[in-house]
């Protein structure tokens, strides 16, 4: 867009180039930091690091990192080509093109390797035993008391802004451009005036049902060194736990200072982007550092000096659909570690997880109802 | 303490929980009074049925291993709670005689039989934590 050239706007193309960088990073880095033993979905022998495997692998992340430099290529043509409107709307149609592609490169991988674990008669050799730790399962994890404090500051930030509102003009701003001037005001209200509030009150919903479904997840602990994969495990949930609070605390902050610029001082409204892009850097670059440090289920982790190596097979393979999705109607568990990832999914066999998700998508979805009727 | 079953074997798998439980109050890797798990949690932790884990503990507590609270859920009994029975005595002698009878057919002697309880009965003492491999 011709005109004088914007620090926010330049803030604005960066987290665009972050973000199209983390997305990059992430994909790529997946193959290396997911739980070992396991490729692209598909249990491994430990012991067979395959030549085949190793350059399966390096395609997969070759091809991830040309696409996202493809992906950035074409959101510079974008930008140049375009307006920014037209750019808005594409710039995520082709991020999602990319994700797709490297989905695409993992599913036939995932499916090479199948064949190759059927042809080399790999899945022969499984042994079904399954472990259990008597260790209480939430010990020396973070306790849910500590979002009081993040329920202590929801509170004091609807308190404040029902105080002063009497005080507050009659027309309050909506809307930052992206030259960080506000360019959409709308009648004030309650309604309007606690629309900060309501947004902390469904991201701290959102994050306590992360961090429940963190403590409850399955244990999968590993028969070759059961005792150190059960100590992993625990500090791989510590730290994901300790991340989601200091995430929900971080961006619960977040909207009160939103609040607090727009609502209470708006001629200083035009530091929100830079404040915004710092937020969102720290939380992408921090959640890729955090994975890449612990590795999926703490495999990374160092115990007397030792990362995890790769644990014996289970044969469990027929449950894991793509390797992407679990389904198994005899594990009464709701929340288990992903195969290709770092993280936990469902275990979509239970109805509880469909309710979940249903839920998640309406608490979504109500959310979204909520502002745009709020700001109408 | 790190319990292990194997659903391939031909003990049951409630068996061979039983038995790990056991195992663990014998050799001293749980102590009196410390809590077991949830039968949710043992259950989803083991990717078996809860009616599994469930039969477990009921048995266990019928048997005087375990304590059910309310709030604190299963824990482990004091030694009071589990003497030898008649039952128990019963119930030895009946899978000894298995035992044995298939034995002494294959041509054990008296002696090794013997050495191999010795062996064993020594092997679960409160140091030895890591009784069996996989």
């Amino acid at each position: 867009m011709e005109g004088d050239f914007n620090m926010t706007t330049f803030l604005y193309y960066g987290l665009e180039f972050l973000i199209i960088f983390i997305i990059t990073v992430m994909a790529t880095i997946i193959p290396t930091i997911s739980k070992p033993g396991i490729m692209f979905g598909i249990e491994i022998p430990f012991d067979k690091k395959d030549d085949g495997l190793y350059k399966l692998k390096t395609r997969y992340q070759m091809l991830c990192i040309a696409g996202g430099f493809v992906l950035a290529a074409v959101t510079l043509i974008l930008h140049l080509q375009f307006s920014m409107v037209i750019a808005d709307i594409l710039l995520p149609l082709f991020m999602i093109a990319y994700l797709l592609f490297t989905i695409i490169i993992y599913y036939i991988n995932h499916n090479t390797i199948k064949q190759i674990k059927k042809e080399k008669g790999w899945d022969k050799d499984t042994n079904k035993v399954i472990l259990a730790d008597t260790t209480r399962a939430d010990a020396n994890l973070p306790s849910y008391m500590w979002f009081i404090i993040h329920f202590i500051l929801i509170l004091a930030t609807g308190l404040f802004l029902l105080l002063i509102y009497p005080y507050l003009p009659e027309f309050l701003p909506m809307h930052l451009d992206i030259e960080g001037n506000i360019n959409n005001f709308a009648p004030k209200s309650l309604k309007i005036i606690l629309l900060p509030v309501v947004t902390q009150v469904y991201i701290t919903l959102i994050c306590i049902f992360t961090f429940i479904s963190i403590k409850k997840s399955k244990r999968q602990l590993d028969p070759k060194d059961p005792v150190a994969s059960s100590k992993r495990i625990r500090m791989f949930k510590a730290i994901w736990l300790y991340y989601t609070l200091a995430l929900s605390f971080l961006l619960n902050v977040l909207m009160a200072i939103i609040a607090q610029l727009m609502f209470v001082t708006p001629e200083y409204s035009y530091i929100l982007p830079f404040i915004l892009f710092a937020m969102l850097a720290i939380i992408l670059i921090g959640t890729v550092i955090i994975s890449v440090k612990t590795g999926q289920s703490g495999s990374r982790i160092k115990i007397d000096g030792k990362r995890a190596d790769g644990s014996i097979q289970t044969g469990s393979d027929k449950y894991w659909k793509a390797g992407m999705f679990y389904y198994n109607p005899n594990d009464p568990s709701i929340f288990i570690e992903k195969r290709f990832g770092v993280g936990w999914t469902f275990n979509y066999a239970r109805p509880a997880s469909w309710w979940i998700t249903a839920g998640l998508f309406a608490v979504i979805a109500g959310f979204v109802a909520y502002s745009i009727l709020a700001s109408s | 303490m790190i319990m292990s079953v194997n659903p391939m074997l031909e003990t049951p798998l409630y068996l061979q929980l039983k038995n790990e439980i056991i195992r663990g109050i014998t050799t001293g890797e749980l102590i009196e009074g410390e809590e077991l798990p949830s039968v949710r949690q043992l259950a989803c932790d083991l990717g078996i049925n809860l009616h599994t884990v469930n039969k477990v503990y009921d048995i266990l507590r019928n048997e005087g291993f375990i304590t059910l609270h309310r709030q604190k859920g299963a824990t482990v009994s004091s030694k009071e709670n589990y003497k030898i029975t008649e039952e128990f005595n019963r119930h030895l002698k009946c899978d000894l005689t298995v035992l044995i009878t298939e034995a002494k057919c294959r041509g054990m002697k008296l002696e090794e039989f013997c050495q191999i309880c010795n062996n064993i009965f020594n092997s679960l003492n409160s140091n030895n934590k890591n009784g069996r491999g996989f």
